[in-house]
């Protein structure tokens, strides 16, 4: 049977009966039924066809198209679904030496709001509360929030900027009160706990049009890499408003932080030497000063001190001219011809190649030399003198002398590996080299070159940095190495690792016999020479004056001077080398006479700080410490490095107001300061030996001011201290020896002394073994005599 | 997933259930050739009352299940955020789904020989309807539109009865007896009066419809194809004078054109459609998982609730969903064929292609092949009114469906396999 046959036949008959009646064979057929209003199959299969075909087609192909071919509508929905939320790394955190805080991060809030988004009452309220959720708000900007809320939406703007420092306290009773019409965002905060400590030393770090912060100086810049710590990017999503749809979501912080740094900078030694550079520049009227103070035998760099200097919490408070001044951290980045302070390298460089021995006599020549056509003339005209003599009355005719018998090539060689002419490696990115030109090349210098040794033999020609300086007279302090200068001394890995920066000593330069030959000079200098007024009572103090005429203007001859000292002390076994220059004074124009007192203010103040016993008879008793310098020096208890996260860091701040007086009776200095650690209290402390009186008592709410006396006295016999001290060590060293002495003397000068912190010193060992890697002579061309 | 866990547990099932009914659906025939062979079987034994089509229930019920889930997941953070609840819409939906399905329940069991008899009221009154929406204080503009109705608190679109109403009159005129002129006047007056109208409104996507509606009637009664072709004519003109007197109509095709070009900007509903859609991938992104939904997506439980769910169900959840739908539209119109009556077979394809291509539409545009217009998917798409009527329309479909051909297609009557039976009507090639 074919379907065919079915073709044409009607559907529907009518409705009523349907039922097939077999037609009987060879009748005639039936009419064909008349056209009856019907449903019309064939059309109906068409649209059903036809529409099913779109259905799979058109919707399931390009359904199969969109989902699962093309990935272009996949990728856009990433793109737009998701909010790349950049996050700057956790910047580490700066100590001193001791633990002190110098540099820190905090969290802050920035606040916004998109007015027109927010109702009129929204806004009103804003402008009500936020003042008094949160100090420091603008009240201009609050009177504007209430203008707008008059304003219907669209005349308003899209964003505002509220307030860019909030706490997380703050932030929380916003969030609490006006968290529908304020947004927060987590913002980091740079702060300095210790003002203008130090500050062109650290740095500061503006802030970006993106509330980002890049260091643009010092420490900050230079370990930018170690500190900054890991940017993150959050991945979070987002509906089309912009909100973050994870708010709560916090990725784990150990990630993103970075190292902190333990620099060697002492924060009581840079505070003396800023307070008596800062007296010095302000009393001579003078421009500018620098101060290094150096640890001879580690290069570890115990003040830089500049003045003036700046607040790196308000660096963009002082004006533009003074910026240069300021911000520069003028150790590192200003040179200055040395002047007579190059004295003793000179000495030391000829003594060193044997060409004079310290009792080679040089004539006066009648204070004056001949150099080039050019009158070169002493201030002090002696008939004859010794080679210590030179540098006792600093002898421009006499050290001519000695730079024409050291020979041009050599004082070049020596200077380059004193350290001038080269960066110093401290390690930090804006150090200049110094300016230092090559005086074996006779052409460059047109046939004038023994005018320029001679200029270089009192210290004219050449220019160095202060910090080259202070490593130059480092190799004569401990006893003939060149010492790299560090201004980092350990690296605090987020993990908890703790990475010591090994002390680089890069060369010995000199015998250790011909350091203390020089040594001898220089201590005549403060003793009976130029430096007088370097004198530290007790103290032994090696040291050279400078007075240079500045070269301004193409002419020396500009009535300006520098002024300067360079010195270590005690002479017999240094424990601080320091450079000091003071740019321009106008009260006095000498370096014994402006830039010695300053040595010596600090000197008295930082040898009893760090533990050295005097040497000398002292002809009158030392005075106590400069009422200022006492104060801030004993405010601050040691404390050794903690982690961040521990409780001690983050919560030393916030300890409940009614603390109770611990009882220091019997304890010693360091049990002492271990009690009072956590207190933050300041201690002035009298007499030696164990603690006999305490005001306030024990047990008391400990005052406001967080200020205790202790009375200490010596028990019978116990030695109490030498336990806690480890061995070896400089100190270890010094204590058995000087035990007996260092405590007279102790209880005799009564004057507020506290422990440094443990810190590691450099065994001695050290230094004298590292020297035999490389002769004296190697590198240097065969001696003349 | 833990607040959709037991609507997933929900869906699996359905999806089961639909599994089975695809085999049944697969049954269809879906050519014109098979029809044909199944018809002969039918002149053996005429369809007989009997149950609803259950294909054709199960179908729709999976339908509106997808649907609340999907009106729940596409308006959840818009109600929680508009509404202060996230279950707003879907509160309102399931109500409106249980009034629906009830409604469908009765209509299924109502002869829709009543219809045939109120038609013209009908008409008359829903003609009304969409008269009213002119009075000011009853009818509500928006959008620059006037098409709602406030009834109750309630806003009715009044063009959707008149479909429903058009579609009933036109199915009583073409089927009655009275052959002639008169009905073609009377269905073009029932075309003309809803046409003048709308385009007062205006809304040219329900006087499309009406058009499709009417021409669909035409093709199916058995106009003859000259006829046909005339009306399709005069349509197509009044559509050019239309294009050209309605600036917005051609933007919007325009617009709709532009962005097949090399490197064109897609408009952003559109874009976040298409976003949303394509996002979804094989699988999808699990149900509740749509991130367009948070305010990317305008209408995403309206309009465009296809992409929804093709985003978080992905491309094997769409062709479920076409399957869901071209059941309902095969067995539909496997249920116009089986009518007993020419009135009930009309009403039933008519019915069908409505629904059907009222889904199609909204898909289409919902994935970017047609200009994007108000227009929801039947069944999916939350609104109260709409839904209503959908139910009601399937209901009388369902009523139709109940007469089912007395032999199975499976087991066809063993005369139709003899290889020539001598009670084979062949009258037609006889006179050939």
């Amino acid at each position: 049977m074919d379907y065919q046959t079915r073709t044409y036949l009607p559907v529907y008959d009518g409705g009523e009966t349907r039922t097939f009646e077999a037609q009987p064979e060879g009748a005639p057929p039936p009419p064909p039924p008349p056209p009856r209003p019907s449903l019309n199959i064939s059309r109906l299969a068409f649209l059903h066809n036809i529409l099913l075909c779109a259905l799979v087609c058109a919707l399931g192909g390009r359904a199969l198209y969109l989902q699962v071919l093309s990935r272009h509508y996949y990728k856009l929905h990433q793109r737009q679904q998701l909010s790349h939320i950049k996050e700057q790394g956790w910047r580490g955190v700066l100590f001193d030496r001791n633990g002190h805080v110098l540099a820190n991060t905090v969290r802050t809030y920035l606040l916004d709001i998109q007015p027109q988004k927010v109702s009129a009452e929204g806004l009103a309220q804003v402008a009500r509360r936020l003042p008094e959720l949160v100090t420091g708000v603008d009240k201009e900007l609050m009177r504007s929030l209430a203008r707008w809320s008059a304003l219907p939406e669209a005349e308003r703007p899209k964003y505002q900027r509220l307030f860019r420092h909030a706490t997380p306290d703050e932030r929380e009773r916003v969030h609490a009160e006006l968290g529908k019409f304020i947004n927060s965002h987590e913002l980091q905060k740079r702060v300095y706990p210790k003002g203008d400590l130090a500050g062109s030393l650290i740095g500061h770090m503006p802030i970006n049009s993106d509330h980002t912060r890049e260091p643009i100086r010092g420490v900050e810049r230079s370990y930018e890499a170690l500190l900054r710590g890991v940017d993150r990017q959050l991945t979070v999503g987002r509906d089309s408003n912009q909100r973050s749809l994870q708010l709560d979501k916090v990725l784990p912080d150990e990630s993103t932080r970075g190292a902190s740094l333990r620099l060697t900078l002492d924060m009581r030694i840079q505070q003396i030497t800023e307070a008596h550079l800062n007296d010095c520049v302000r009393d001579m009227g003078a421009k500018s000063g620098v101060a290094v103070i150096m640890d001879p035998h580690t290069g570890d760099i115990l003040a830089m001190a500049q003045a003036p200097s700046y607040d790196p919490n308000r660096y963009n408070v002082y004006p533009a001219e003074e910026h240069a001044l300021r911000f520069s951290n003028h150790a590192i980045e200003s040179m200055f011809e040395p002047g007579s302070t190059v004295k003793p390298l000179l000495v030391a460089a000829a003594l060193n190649e044997r060409v004079v021995t310290a009792e080679t006599m040089f004539s006066g020549m009648g204070g004056a030399y001949n150099l080039g056509g050019h009158k070169v003339s002493d201030t002090h005209a002696l008939r004859e003198m010794n080679t210590l003599e030179v540098i006792q009355h600093s002898s421009n005719v006499g050290a001519i002398q000695i730079a024409i018998l050291l020979g041009r090539v050599n004082y070049y060689n020596y200077l380059i590996r004193f350290g001038f002419g080269a960066s110093s490696e401290v390690g930090l990115e804006q150090e200049l080299p110094g300016r230092l030109s090559n005086i074996t090349d006779t052409k460059h210098h047109k046939g004038q070159a023994s005018v320029v040794l001679g200029n270089w033999a009192y210290g004219y020609g050449f220019s160095a940095t202060p910090l080259q300086m202070a490593q130059a007279i480092s190799v004569i302090a401990n006893g003939g190495h060149l010492v790299a200068p560090r201004v980092v001394r350990e690296i605090l890995h987020d993990s908890g690792e703790v990475e010591e920066l090994p002390v680089n000593v890069r060369r010995r330069v000199v015998r250790e016999s011909v350091t203390q030959t020089v040594t001898q000079g220089l201590v005549l200098v403060v003793e009976a020479g130029t430096g007088k007024r370097a004198r530290v009572d007790g103290y032994a103090v090696a040291g050279k004056t400078g007075t240079t005429e500045k070269f301004q203007n193409n002419t020396y001859k500009s009535g300006a001077f520098l002024t300067s000292f360079i010195g270590f002390a005690p002479a017999e076994n240094p424990r601080f080398a320091a450079y000091i220059i003071v740019d321009d004074p106008k009260h006095e124009k000498f370096g014994g006479t402006v830039a010695a007192p300053v040595f010596s203010k600090i000197a008295k103040e930082v040898l009893p700080y760090l533990g050295v016993p005097p040497t000398r008879a002292q002809k009158e008793s030392p005075r106590p410490l400069s009422r200022a310098v006492s104060a801030r020096a004993s405010s601050e208890v040691t404390i050794d490095y903690q982690p961040w996260w521990s409780k001690e860091r983050f919560f030393r701040g916030d300890a409940a107001q009614d603390e109770l007086v611990p009882d220091l009776k019997g304890k010693d200095i360091p049990g002492m300061l271990a009690a009072l650690k956590e207190l933050r209290a300041d201690v002035e402390i009298s007499g030696s030996g164990v603690v006999v009186s305490q005001t306030p008592e024990a047990g008391e709410v400990l005052p406001r001011g967080r200020r205790f006396k202790v009375q200490l006295e010596r028990p019978a016999v116990v030695r109490h201290s030498t336990a806690r001290r480890g061995a070896g060590g400089r100190f270890g060293e010094e204590e058995d020896g000087d035990q007996e002495r260092r405590s007279e003397a102790d209880e005799d000068a009564e004057q507020p002394m506290e422990e440094g912190a443990p810190t590691a010193p450099l065994p001695v060992e050290f230094l004298r073994a590292a020297p035999a890697e490389e002769p004296v002579t190697r590198g240097l061309p065969p001696r003349r005599l | 997933m833990g607040l959709f866990r037991p609507l997933y547990l929900l869906l699996v099932g359905v999806v089961s259930v639909l599994l089975k009914l695809l085999e049944v659906t697969l049954r269809v025939r879906y050519t014109e050739r098979r029809w044909r062979l199944q018809e002969g079987v039918e002149r053996l034994a005429p369809p007989r009352e009997g149950r609803v089509d259950y294909a054709l229930v199960g179908a729709v019920c999976s339908i509106c299940a997808l649907g609340l889930l999907m009106v729940y997941s596409a308006s959840v953070t818009r109600a929680a955020h508009m509404m202060g609840s996230g279950v707003h819409f879907l509160r309102q939906q399931a109500l409106f789904m249980g009034i629906g399905l009830t409604l469908m329940f009765f209509m299924s069991r109502l002869d829709y020989r009543f219809l045939k008899r109120y038609a013209w009221p009908l008409f008359w009154g829903s003609f009304a309807l969409l008269a009213l929406v002119f009075v000011p204080g009853v009818g509500r503009e928006a959008k620059g539109a006037s098409r709602w109705l406030m009834v109750g608190g309630v806003n009715v679109q009044p063009v959707e009865v008149v479909k429903l109403t058009f579609l009933l009159t036109l199915a009583k005129l073409f089927s009655e007896s009275s052959v002639g002129a008169r009905r073609h006047w009377l269905a073009f007056m029932c075309f003309a009066l809803p046409v003048a109208l709308l385009s007062k409104q205006p809304d040219f996507g329900s006087i499309i419809i009406l058009g499709y509606l009417y021409s669909v009637a035409l093709l199916l009664s058995g106009a003859s194809q000259a006829f046909f072709l005339l009306v399709l004519a005069a349509l197509s003109a009044a559509g050019t004078v239309m294009w050209f007197s309605y600036s917005h109509v051609s933007r919007r095709i325009y617009d709709f054109m532009a962005q097949f070009e090399e490197g064109a900007e897609l408009g952003y509903n559109l874009k976040q459609a298409l976003i949303s859609f394509g996002s979804g991938r094989w699988v999808g992104e699990g149900i509740g998982r749509s991130s367009q939904k948070n305010f990317f997506l305008p209408e995403s439980h309206t309009d465009f609730i296809f992409d929804i769910y093709g985003e978080e169900l992905g491309f094997v959840g769409v062709l479920v969903l076409l399957a869901l739908y071209a059941t309902v539209f095969s067995r539909g119109l496997l249920a116009a064929r089986r009518a007993r009556d020419p009135f009930g077979g009309l009403l039933a394809a008519m019915i069908t292609l409505l629904f059907f291509t009222q889904a199609l539409v909204n898909m289409l545009m919902a994935v970017g092949m047609l200009p994007t217009k108000g227009l929801t998917l039947p069944l999916m798409s939350y609104g109260g009114s709409s839904l209503l009527l959908v139910c009601v329309a399937l209901g009388a479909l369902l009523n139709i469906s109940r007469y089912r051909p007395s032999l199975s297609a499976a087991s066809p009557a063993p005369a139709l396999h003899s290889p020539a039976p001598p009670q084979a009507p062949t009258p037609h090639r006889s006179h050939a």
